[in-house]
């Protein structure tokens, strides 16, 4: 399916003086795409955009056919919305499944049974039946976690938006994650913002790389791994040229940047080629600003 | 651009209902969450040992009206307040999630509104009790030989009504007034504020010294003590506050309570039209039963 499902186009946000967003123009397709960017980049305030939690201040925004910026095409979107924020408080009193039953009803599931097996189905696909009659004050973190995870995960919704949903999983719930997400990105279109980019490399097609609430790159990973060929070495020290160097298990460090003549290149990853990405718009940035 | 967009039907499934069924889910959900609230079981506990225990003792005084009523009104109404209030402002914990969920938070306050009935049926429920056992097991008086009469010769359409506005409708009052207070004052501590607020602006105008419009204002005003033994100070019966008919009285508060939910959806900007005329007319029957309250 190659139609697109969002779109932004020149969509700025600001808070006061400062710019959370400038002119971003975006469009997704169903499928997974990741949204990288250091803290302040705006994935945030893009993805609450999105998720209808907030209004853009400028341009327009179009998601799953409706204008969110109305009354009827806001709850239109929220029908279909999946939502998992970056953080999240839980009410007093609520057990896993209550918290996931309340929430069902508020997404309109109001017959008791089929909402039930709803919530039953989420529960199971997030691996928390065991702990589902449990109260939520008496789940670890990343148990509540993937409670938020399966509260977006009803209905099986058209599209995802989720803030750092690994933060505070361990690797084999982050593992079930990525299967859930594989399954999810086959129909639905799933945006991802996240600081791990291990995860963006192994599940999605398209990553978007935010930075001082602007598009630096939008395009395939393999596209982006790519940039850093030839700007990645391993060495016995660290570079002077190096911008990002790090002594690895191995005993040797690993280089980023532009390599001396003699270096011996092996291959980039997602995240080599993305500190780069970073690193030589901060670059450019200061080269400009001293011209 | 929205060319290319989709503009899908909705992929809801079958069990995505209406909105009012939506609204009963819901209700019935916070109905449960009511129910289950500590500061609800406890005074339920508390009520049912005084019932019961008035009623073994049969020493008639511990299920009078004005006592019995007056437990209603402060176990399920005030503590009433507090539950809704908190069951109000629980989901803010949740709301950059509970934000963005089709349900809106006008649905949810009527919802909770609607939740405030358990308050209102276990206040009928005690009232019953209180009925029913004193018709099995009528008080005795001060000294024995003293048959106690609750209201003397009043006939049942006047007890009943001022039964009804002092015991479920008190009971529903106070919880409604918790939802409207978490809704326009979500800050810490506006509970146990708002609750000063209402012991305190209750029990003023209902001394007995005050006159009967200012006692009608107090929204707890129809029953009163009719007599203390001067000897044994033992309170043997109850009456009505004079000058106030129980009826209108019962028609003043239940609009109160109607403000109140109004005033609670108000603060949403959805229907405020409709919601402006409703509150209005309930304003005007407000007056209305008021005035013929005291005529």
């Amino acid at each position: 399916m190659n139609t697109t499902t969002v779109a932004l186009t020149d969509v700025g946000k600001s808070y006061g003086r400062a710019d959370a967003l400038s002119d971003v123009t975006l469009a997704l397709r169903p499928g997974i795409t990741g949204l990288l960017g250091p803290n302040g980049a705006g994935k945030t305030t893009m993805l609450r955009i999105l998720a209808t939690a907030l209004a853009a201040d400028r341009g327009t925004v179009e998601v799953l056919g409706s204008d969110p910026g109305t009354a009827t095409g806001r709850t239109a979107v929220r029908r279909r919305l999946g939502y998992v924020p970056q953080e999240t408080g839980f009410p007093r009193g609520f057990t896993a499944f209550s918290f996931l039953d309340y929430l069902a009803i508020l997404k309109e599931w109001s017959d008791a049974e089929t909402r039930h097996a709803e919530v039953r189905r989420v529960v199971e696909l997030v691996d928390l039946t065991d702990v589902a009659p449990k109260r939520v004050s008496a789940l670890s973190g990343g148990q509540r976690r993937r409670l938020v995870l399966a509260q977006a995960m009803i209905g099986q919704p058209d599209l995802l938006v989720l803030d750092e949903p690994t933060t505070g999983l361990d690797p084999a719930q982050r593992g079930r994650l990525r299967d859930v997400l594989g399954r999810a990105g086959e129909s639905a279109t799933v945006l991802i913002s996240t600081h791990q980019t291990e995860d963006v490399a192994a599940l999605c097609e398209r990553v978007v790389v935010l930075d001082g609430g602007r598009v630096l790159f939008d395009g395939a990973v393999t596209d982006l791994v790519r940039q850093a060929t030839g700007r990645v070495w391993m060495a016995d020290d660290r570079h002077p040229a190096a911008q990002h160097a790090w002594r690895t298990g191995t005993g040797r460090v690993r280089n980023v940047g532009d390599p001396p003549p003699d270096a011996e290149l092996i291959e980039p990853d997602l995240e080599d080629a993305y500190l780069l990405l970073v690193g030589d718009a901060a670059h450019d940035a200061g080269l400009e600003a001293v011209s | 651009m929205s060319a290319g967009l989709i503009h899908a039907e909705s992929p809801a499934p079958a069990a995505v209902a209406d909105g009012r069924a939506t609204l009963l889910a819901l209700a019935r959900a916070d109905a449960r969450r009511y129910v289950r609230h500590p500061l609800f079981v406890l005074p339920c506990a508390v009520v049912l040992v005084m019932v019961v225990a008035s009623v073994v003792q049969r020493d008639g005084g511990g299920t009078d009206p004005m006592f019995g009523t007056m437990m209603i009104a402060f176990f399920f109404g005030v503590f009433g307040f507090l539950v809704a209030h908190r069951l109000t402002n629980s989901m803010l914990r949740t709301r950059e999630l509970a934000g963005v969920l089709p349900v809106g938070r006008q649905v949810r306050t009527l919802s909770l509104c609607l939740a405030c009935l358990v308050s209102a049926a276990a206040g009928t429920a005690t009232v019953g009790f209180m009925l029913v056992t004193a018709a099995f097991w009528p008080p005795d008086g001060e000294p024995s030989s003293l048959p106690v009469a609750w209201f003397g010769d009043y006939p049942a359409s006047t007890v009943l009504p001022a039964l009804i506005a002092m015991g479920p409708v008190a009971a529903l009052g106070g919880p409604l007034l918790g939802v409207v207070v978490a809704r326009w004052m979500p800050f810490r501590g506006s509970g146990l504020l708002g609750v000063v607020v209402l012991v305190v602006a209750t029990a003023i105008p209902a001394s007995d010294s005050r006159g009967s419009d200012i006692r009608l204002a107090s929204a707890w005003p129809v029953l009163m003590d009719e007599h203390v033994d001067p000897d044994t100070e033992q309170i043997i019966s109850t009456t009505f506050v004079p000058g106030i008919t129980p009826g209108w009285a019962l028609g003043w508060v239940l609009c109160l309570c109607g403000l109140a939910v109004v005033a609670a959806l108000l603060r949403d900007p959805q229907h405020r039209r409709p919601l402006l005329f409703a509150g209005a007319g309930l304003t005007l029957a407000a007056a209305a039963c008021y005035a013929l309250a005291l005529a």
